[in-house]
């Protein structure tokens, strides 16, 4: 057993942190949000020069070639550090094309991707659909050789500054096969229209409306009809990333708190030594103590290979109602100073309510879970 | 990263696993019934028999009697255990007097105990809190004065499990009364069957019989039962409190899946008011919700026994332990009522009448665990002042 990052990991955790810290720091979070893009293409050629967007895509393609948990390691901190900009959900993408991908796509693709010149995303959920692939409606008709989607995408992350949304749908051929396919599709074509949505947290997600999109097949990745296990696998990849950043999240909300309960002094005391203060603080460290372990025990198990979908769920769940604890107790402790807009919890509390959302929410996890425990 | 147990801590798993199976622990007579820790009860022939495998001292070094094994083994096993409802209260407290006597005893002390321990044939209990020294034990007023190459102890100890089944107690109390309150205090080794120890049990709000009070008068204790240096006693108990947080707590996964293993059959199988529960969203959501916790719990749990194994200190971890625990393991009876309803009450049908005899205990057992060692407040505090490192009030 070993609760440890290895020595690669730590040192690409400090240098995600000491970037963060000076390249995108909290005001610069503050002012960026506000802007209609989310960030600015010099920080986004900064991380690209780090190696962060090509951190999994293998060498022979101009990334890096890191494992899942080296992934896991940068994530966390990118939710530490609360950052903002289109790497999230490019990463979610990468994974999707080295996952499904064809060789052909991935020699167009991955070389592009890791030297930052193309920027990915995906879209999966739907106006009434979550992340039950079952109930995607989004249609992508076979015609000739080609395909034509129609259909609806909602919560598409950075979707205005993609390249490439790779899209689910359901696929429909004159043999009557049905089934899920991911498509690539031009982000950029006048066929998609992209309209920003006002989520809690500022952070940049569209709806998506896609009306006769010719696509040809080349751009549909793997077996046809049979994508719904490799989706399904890569929302479970995707849903522990989203653990690490909620989790990373949540371990600098716990270390402001701290910090403030030393520093704030109230009664000629510092407020830490107040018993219903010690009993907040002591309530979040316990949920996140939980939110570590959980998440790194379904990372190791991505990374070596082993089934995961239980444990995803479990950790999810966990992550989704321990983190919105975290911030509700962080909140309660700073009174009004972090009610104010300015201030960085803000960031992080409506953060935690949309990453709950993200991959499904803790009912929704559980819903797997009551099956999986055999009920 | 990498959660994978050993080549070595898998086969002793194996082992303990089909030992339970080829000898039910429930087959053993039990002196206390299972008190709902997540490991079952306390009966002194199944410690015996696990002190015969050897496995009541596999962390220990040879030479006392143990197998020299790693404190993982140790804990791989005590998992297994639990699962199996194996009684382990008599000796998983007793771990942490023997983790005592490795570090602070004497060669003498270490060679008279810890091959008894061993083999089950002595059992000790902890008899630190007194009526007005609970987890203030700087309060400690039992008193130990010199008297040659004796102590003589007066004074009362109350709370210490299994006092009336163990023989032995490892004892704190005051050798110095004009030191400063920290610094006066001294651990002992006391024969509970020496004259002038009274043990009463008392009977707590479940009807079980596990907790005493005992009372000291002029009981003569050789100085060659002093454990660790006089006066120097507080960091000894310190360290004992740690372990006894985490190894009473750290198996409480493993307990409560057999738990859930047997409520997912009730669900599946019970109706009521013409609904069959395992269609009701409710239930399946809170016991989908109490195995989230399980696996958090679990993790926690592997946390501090991986930091333990290392020799390091698990000063506020155990804390974790223990909160996370000892509140699972009420939620998880709560939960466990939600489901069975009224009807738990009833002992006339065969084929659920132990899932709901034990139930019904463990609700109301349960209400203690959160007390015993230290109440979850005072654990939080430690994990404020120690973990989060505030200031102390």
């Amino acid at each position: 057993m070993d609760f440890t990052f290895t020595e690669e990991q730590e040192m690409l955790r400090k240098m995600a942190r000491d970037f963060l810290t000076t390249e995108c720091p909290r005001d610069t979070v503050r002012k960026l949000i506000k802007t209609e893009t989310g960030y600015t293409p010099e920080m986004w050629n900064k991380m690209t020069e780090l190696g962060w967007p090509g951190l999994m895509i293998p060498e022979q393609f101009g990334g890096v070639g890191g494992s899942f948990m080296d992934v896991v390691a940068l994530v966390e901190e990118m939710g530490r550090g609360a950052m903002v900009g289109p790497l999230f959900s490019s990463l979610v993408g990468t994974m999707a094309i080295l996952q499904m991908g064809s060789d052909q796509q991935k020699a167009d693709l991955l070389p592009k991707i890791a030297s930052g010149k193309l920027i990915v995303t995906t879209a999966f959920s739907e106006p009434g659909v979550g992340f039950e692939l079952d109930a995607i409606q989004c249609q992508a008709t076979a015609e000739g050789l080609d395909w034509v989607i129609n259909g609806t995408k909602l919560f598409v992350e950075n979707a205005h500054v993609a390249d490439i949304i790779l899209l689910a749908t359901k696929t429909k051929h004159a043999t009557k096969q049905e089934g899920i396919d991911l498509f690539l599709v031009d982000a950029k074509s006048p066929n998609v229209a992209i309209a920003p949505i006002e989520t809690l947290s500022d952070d940049k997600q569209s709806k998506i409306v896609i009306k006769g999109l010719k696509v040809p097949e080349a751009k549909r990745l793997g077996e046809a009809h049979q994508g719904k296990d490799r989706i399904t696998r890569l929302l479970e990849m995707a849903t522990v990333l989203k653990c690490a950043e909620m989790e990373g999240g949540a371990q600098q909300v716990l270390d402001m708190t701290v910090t403030f309960l030393k520093e704030r002094i109230q009664f000629e005391k510092p407020i830490g030594v107040l018993g219903a203060l010690q009993t907040h603080a002591a309530n979040m460290a316990v949920d996140l103590e939980g939110m570590k372990y959980i998440t790194y025990l379904v990372a190791w198990k991505v990374n070596d290979n082993q089934p995961f979908a239980k444990d995803v769920a479990v950790a999810k769940a966990w992550c989704s109602e321990a983190y919105r604890r975290i911030c509700d107790l962080a909140h309660q402790t700073h009174g009004a100073i972090g009610f104010c807009e300015d201030h960085d919890l803000p960031l992080y509390s409506k953060r935690s309510k949309v990453s709950e959302f993200a991959f499904g929410d803790a009912q929704f996890q559980r819903r797997f879970v009551a099956k999986e425990i055999g009920l | 990263m990498d959660f994978r147990f050993t080549e070595d801590e898998e086969k002793l798993r194996k082992e303990v696993r089909e030992f339970c199976e080829k000898e039910p622990p429930e087959s053993f007579p039990h002196e206390i019934e299972d008190e709902g820790y997540g490991f079952g009860g306390w009966s002194r022939a199944f410690t015996q028999r696990l002190g015969q495998k050897g496995w009541l001292s596999i962390s220990w070094p040879k030479q006392y009697g143990g197998m020299g094994g790693t404190i993982m083994q140790r804990y791989v096993s005590a998992e297994e255990l639990a699962y199996h409802r194996a009684p382990q209260y008599g000796h998983l407290f007793g771990d942490a007097v023997a983790a005592g006597l490795l570090s602070k005893g004497t060669e003498e002390q270490k060679m008279e105990f810890l091959p008894m321990m061993a083999r089950a044939d002595v059992l000790f209990s902890t008899g630190l809190s007194e009526p007005g020294a609970g987890s203030d034990l700087l309060n400690t007023a039992t008193k130990a004065v010199k008297d040659g190459d004796y102590y003589v102890i007066n004074g009362q100890k109350i709370w210490p499990t299994g006092a009336h089944l163990a023989e032995w107690c490892l004892l704190l109390a005051r050798t110095d009364p004009n030191a400063p309150k920290s610094k006066g205090l001294s651990t002992f080794l006391v024969d509970v069957r020496w004259p002038g120890v009274t043990v009463n049990p008392i009977i707590d709000m479940a009807g079980a019989k596990s907790f005493n009070e005992i009372f000291l008068e002029d009981v003569r204790v050789h100085k060659k039962y002093l454990l660790g240096q006089e006066n120097r006693g507080l960091p000894l108990v310190f360290e004992a409190l740690e372990g006894d947080r985490f190894w009473g707590r750290c198996i409480r996964h493993a307990g409560s899946r057999k738990d859930v293993e047997e409520l997912v059959e009730y669900i599946n199988e019970a109706k009521y008011d013409g609904h069959r529960l395992k269609d009701n969203q409710i239930i399946r959501d809170s016991l989908a919700e109490i195995a989230v916790e399980m696996q958090v719990s679990r993790m926690i749990n592997y946390k501090a026994a991986w930091l333990l194994n290392q020799g390091k200190s698990i000063s506020w971890e155990s804390s974790v332990v223990k909160v996370f625990a000892d509140e699972l393991g009420q939620r998880l009876a709560h939960v466990a009522l939600e489901i069975l309803g009224p009807e738990v009450q009833l002992g006339e049908d065969p084929k659920w009448t132990k899932l709901r005899k034990r139930f019904t205990f463990l609700y109301k057992f349960c209400r203690g665990l959160s007390l015993a060692g230290g109440t979850s407040e005072i654990q939080r505090m430690t994990i404020a002042t120690r973990g989060l490192a505030l200031p102390r009030g």
